[in-house]
C-alpha cells in the first residue's frame, strides 16, 4: 500500500473530526426537534381525548346527530381517528379510521386522568409513527342517559393519530442534516488539506535546503529565525549534525593529506636511491646495501599501513576485543623485561610499581603500554628512571607510565592523541615514530571503554595514565604468560 | 618438497617462486584459479600457496573444490586481513594465512611449519659447532666455557638455535621470546641480540649469530 502523505493524513483526520462533530450536533438537533413536535402532538392528543370523553359523557345516544358531535372532535384533521366500541365489540362510531387500525391497546380506567403515560405509540405498516389512547367509559353516566335508548351503551373509545406529516417532516429534516454534515465534513477535509499544505511549507523549505547540501557546502541555506519555533529546533539540529559531519570530513581529509605526506618520504627515498644505484655499475655489496635500505623503507610503509588499518578498524569497532583478567604486576613486568635491554642501552632504568588485576585484552593492553614505554624511554635523559605503576580499585584499574624529561608544552597536550600529531616538527619523518602511536593508544582505550590522559610539567615529569573500567566477565581466570 | 604458488599478480608470483626455489623447494606458479586448481589436483604438491583475490575463480572457490578431493596443506595470502576473511579461509579448510604485505622470511617460516609433519620432539640439548645448550639445566657453554645468560637471553638463544639456519624476523623473535605479538618500531630485538652476541659470540670463532640485513637474524655456521 502506498504510504499516505502527512498532508493527506491530517486532512483525513480533520474530516473524521468534522464528521464526529457534525454527526453529534445533527443527532442532537434532530432529537430535539423530534421531541418537541412529539410533545406538541401528544398534548393535542390528550386534549382531544379529554374532549371525546366529555362529549361521550354528555351525549344523548338517542339524539339525532349525537355521534356527529363526538366525531366533530376529530374532523378537520385527517390524521386523527376515533373509534367507539360497545361492550360487545360493536363499532358504535368510526371517524377517520382508515386502513391503519391501531394494534390492541390496553384501555385506561374510566376515571383515570389522561397524561403522557397513558399514550401508546407504534409504527404503522406504511412506516409512519402513530400514537393513541384507548379508554374505558364510565358506565354509570352512560347508562343513565342510555336507559331511554335501545342502543347498546358505549364501552371504550380509541383515539389515535397517524403522524404522517410529522414523519415526513422529520425525514426531510434528517436528510438535510445528513447532507449538511457530509458537505461540512468534505469541506473541512478539503480546507484542512489546503491549510496543512500551507503549514508544511517551511518543512519543504528545509527539505529543499537539505537537498542542496554537498560535502563542499555543509550548511543549511535556511534561516532558522524565519521558521516556526518547532521547526527551528529541527533546523538547528540538522545544522549541528552537518557541523559534526563537516568536522569529521575535515579531519578525514587532513588525515588523508597527512597520510600522503608520510608516505611521500619513504617512497621518494626508495625511488631516489634505487635510481641513483641503477645509474651506473655498482659492486654487489652496494646493491645489497641498497636492497637492505629499501627493505627498511618498505617495512616502515608496511607498519604505517598496519597502524592505519588498525585505527580505521578500531574506529568502526571492528577490532575484536577479547578481555581477560590479567595480573597487572605480571603484565608490567613482562613489558619492563621486554624494554629493559633497550632502556639500558640508553642508560635509562625501568621500575615497576604497584599491582592488582585488570580486565583487558592482553594483546591490546601490551600494545598500548608498549607504545607509551617506547616513547618514555625515547624522551628520558640518561641516568633517569621510567616508572610503570599500576593500581586497582573497585571501579577499575589504572596504569601509569611516568618519565622525567623535557616535558610536553601545554598547547600540545590536547592534540597529543590526534593521528600524526608531532610535538616537535623537527622530529617529523625521523622514522622512529610515525606519530601514530598515541592515537593507537587512545583507540585501544576507547575499545575498552576506558580513557587515557596525560599530565606534563615542562622540565618535570610526564605522566600518561590509562584507565580500564571494571566490568565485563569478571569471573574469567587470571591468564598466565610464560 | 614441491610447492604450488597460485598468484595472479606477476611480480608477486615471480618473486615467490624464485624465493622458494632458492630456499631449496621446487616451486611452480599458476596465474589463474582454474589453472591452480587443475595443477593442484593433477600434480603432487606438498603445499599450495593460494592468493584469495584471483580473477575468475577466487581463492575460496579453489580451496573448496580442492578440499573435495585432496588434503594438501594450503597457506592462503590475502590483502584483506579482516577477521571474517581469516575465519572463512580457515573454515574452508585452509591451514594458515598471511596478510599482505608480509615479510618473505615470515612466509618461509610458515611454509616450513606447515611442511613439518607430525610433532617434532624437542631435544634435551642442542649442539652447533662448539656451542652447547643444555635445555634441562638451562646451561650454555661455548668451546667448553660456561656462559651466564639471563632467562631472556637464554630463550632468545634457544629460539635461534632451535630454528638454526633459518632467518628469523624481528617480529617473530619478539613474539616468541617476549610474547609481544605486534610490530613495533623499536629496536628492542637488535639490542637484545647485541647483548647476547657480546656474551657468546664476540670472543669466539667462528661467529654463529649473523645479521641478515633487512630480514632479521640467523644462527648458523658460515664458511669464513
Amino acid at each position: 500500500m502506498r504510504r499516505l502523505s502527512l498532508t493527506t493524513r491530517l486532512a483525513l483526520a480533520f474530516g473524521l473530526v468534522a464528521a464526529i462533530v457534525f454527526g453529534g450536533a445533527g443527532a442532537y438537533l434532530y432529537r430535539a426537534l423530534a421531541m418537541q413536535v412529539i410533545e406538541r402532538d401528544d398534548a393535542e392528543l390528550l386534549r382531544k381525548a379529554a374532549r371525546v370523553r366529555n362529549e361521550l359523557a354528555e351525549m344523548d345516544p338517542g339524539a339525532a346527530g349525537a355521534w356527529r358531535e363526538v366525531a366533530g372532535v376529530v374532523s378537520g384533521n385527517d390524521e386523527f381517528a376515533l373509534v367507539v366500541h360497545a361492550s360487545d365489540g360493536t363499532v358504535l362510531l368510526s371517524a377517520n379510521a382508515g386502513k391503519d387500525a391501531p394494534p390492541a391497546l390496553t384501555p385506561l380506567a374510566a376515571d383515570a386522568p389522561f397524561d403522557t403515560a397513558s399514550i401508546h405509540t407504534w409504527t404503522t405498516q406504511q412506516g409512519y409513527s402513530a400514537h393513541g389512547i384507548k379508554a374505558l367509559l364510565r358506565t354509570g353516566a352512560a347508562s343513565t342517559s342510555a336507559a331511554a335508548s335501545t342502543a347498546t351503551p358505549a364501552q371504550t373509545f380509541t383515539l389515535y393519530q397517524t403522524a404522517i406529516s410529522r414523519t415526513i417532516m422529520l425525514r426531510a429534516y434528517r436528510a438535510k442534516l445528513l447532507l449538511a454534515g457530509l458537505l461540512g465534513t468534505l469541506s473541512v477535509a478539503a480546507l484542512g488539506y489546503l491549510v496543512v499544505r500551507a503549514g508544511m511549507e517551511p518543512l519543504r523549505r528545509i527539505a529543499a535546503g537539505a537537498s542542496s547540501v554537498t560535502v563542499r557546502r555543509l550548511a543549511l541555506p535556511v534561516d532558522p529565525e524565519q521558521l516556526p519555533p518547532e521547526l527551528e529546533e529541527l533546523a538547528a539540529a540538522l545544522q549541528q549534525m552537518m557541523d559534526r559531519l563537516r568536522d569529521g570530513f575535515e579531519r578525514l581529509s587532513q588525515f588523508s593529506a597527512d597520510l600522503a605526506h608520510d608516505f611521500r618520504t619513504p617512497i621518494s627515498n626508495l625511488l631516489g636511491q634505487s635510481q641513483v644505484a641503477l645509474a651506473s655499475e655498482r659492486s654487489a655489496d652496494e646493491y645489497q646495501a641498497l636492497l637492505a635500505s629499501n627493505i627498511e623503507e618498505y617495512e616502515r610503509l608496511a607498519r604505517m599501513i598496519e597502524n592505519m588499518l588498525f585505527l580505521a578498524r578500531a574506529e568502526n569497532a571492528r577490532v575484536a576485543v577479547k578481555p581477560a583478567r590479567l595480573d597487572l604486576a605480571r603484565e608490567l613486568g613482562a613489558l619492563s623485561d621486554y624494554f629493559e635491554g633497550l632502556a639500558e642501552a640508553r642508560g635509562v632504568a625501568i621500575a615497576v610499581d604497584g599491582g592488582g588485576a585488570v580486565q583487558a585484552d592482553p594483546l591490546l593492553l601490551r600494545r598500548a603500554v608498549s607504545n607509551l614505554v617506547a616513547n618514555a624511554i625515547r624522551y628520558t635523559p640518561a641516568g633517569q628512571t621510567v616508572v610503570l605503576a599500576a593500581r586497582s580499585s573497585p571501579g577499575g584499574s589504572s596504569i601509569e607510565v611516568r618519565n622525567p624529561g623535557a616535558g610536553i608544552a601545554p598547547e600540545h597536550l590536547a592534540k597529543l592523541f590526534d593521528r600524526f600529531f608531532r610535538g616537535d616538527p623537527a622530529r617529523a619523518n625521523s622514522g622512529e615514530s610515525a606519530g601514530i602511536g598515541l592515537a593507537i593508544v587512545k583507540s585501544i582505550m576507547d575499545l575498552h571503554h576506558g580513557s587515557v590522559e596525560v599530565e606534563s610539567e615542562v622540565g618535570g615529569t610526564t605522566v600518561f595514565r590509562l584507565f580500564f573500567p571494571a566490568g565485563i566477565a569478571d569471573s574469567a581466570p587470571v591468564r598466565q604468560y610464560a | 618438497m614441491r610447492i604450488l604458488v597460485v598468484e595472479d599478480e606477476p611480480k608477486t608470483g615471480e618473486y615467490l617462486r624464485k624465493g622458494l626455489t632458492e630456499s631449496s623447494f621446487v616451486a611452480d606458479l599458476a596465474v589463474t584459479g582454474a589453472d591452480g586448481l587443475h595443477q593442484a589436483l593433477e600434480g603432487s604438491y606438498d603445499l599450495v600457496i593460494l592468493d584469495v583475490m584471483l580473477p575468475g575463480m577466487n581463492g575460496w572457490e579453489v580451496l573448496k573444490r580442492l578440499r573435495e578431493h585432496k588434503d594438501t596443506p594450503v597457506l592462503f595470502l590475502t590483502a584483506r586481513d579482516e577477521v571474517e576473511d581469516r575465519v572463512r579461509g580457515l573454515e574452508l579448510g585452509g591451514d594458515d594465512y598471511l596478510a599482505k604485505p608480509f615479510a618473505f622470511v615470515e612466509l618461509l617460516a610458515r611454509v616450513r611449519t606447515l611442511l613439518r609433519r607430525g610433532p617434532v620432539r624437542e631435544a634435551d640439548r642442542i649442539e652447533i659447532e662448539d656451542l652447547e645448550i643444555d635445555l634441562i639445566r638451562h646451561r650454555v657453554t661455548r668451546a667448553g666455557q660456561r656462559i651466564d645468560l639471563t632467562p631472556r637471553e637464554f630463550s632468545l638463544l634457544h629460539f635461534l638455535a632451535r630454528r638454526h639456519s633459518e632467518v628469523l624476523s624481528r617480529t617473530q623473535i619478539a613474539s616468541h621470546v617476549w610474547d609481544m605479538n605486534f610490530d613495533s618500531d623499536t629496536n628492542v630485538v637488535d639490542v637484545a641480540v647485541r647483548r647476547l652476541r657480546a656474551k657468546m659470540d664476540d670472543d669466539f670463532q667462528p661467529k654463529l649469530i649473523h645479521t641478515v640485513r633487512g630480514m632479521g637474524y640467523v644462527l648458523e655456521r658460515r664458511q669464513p
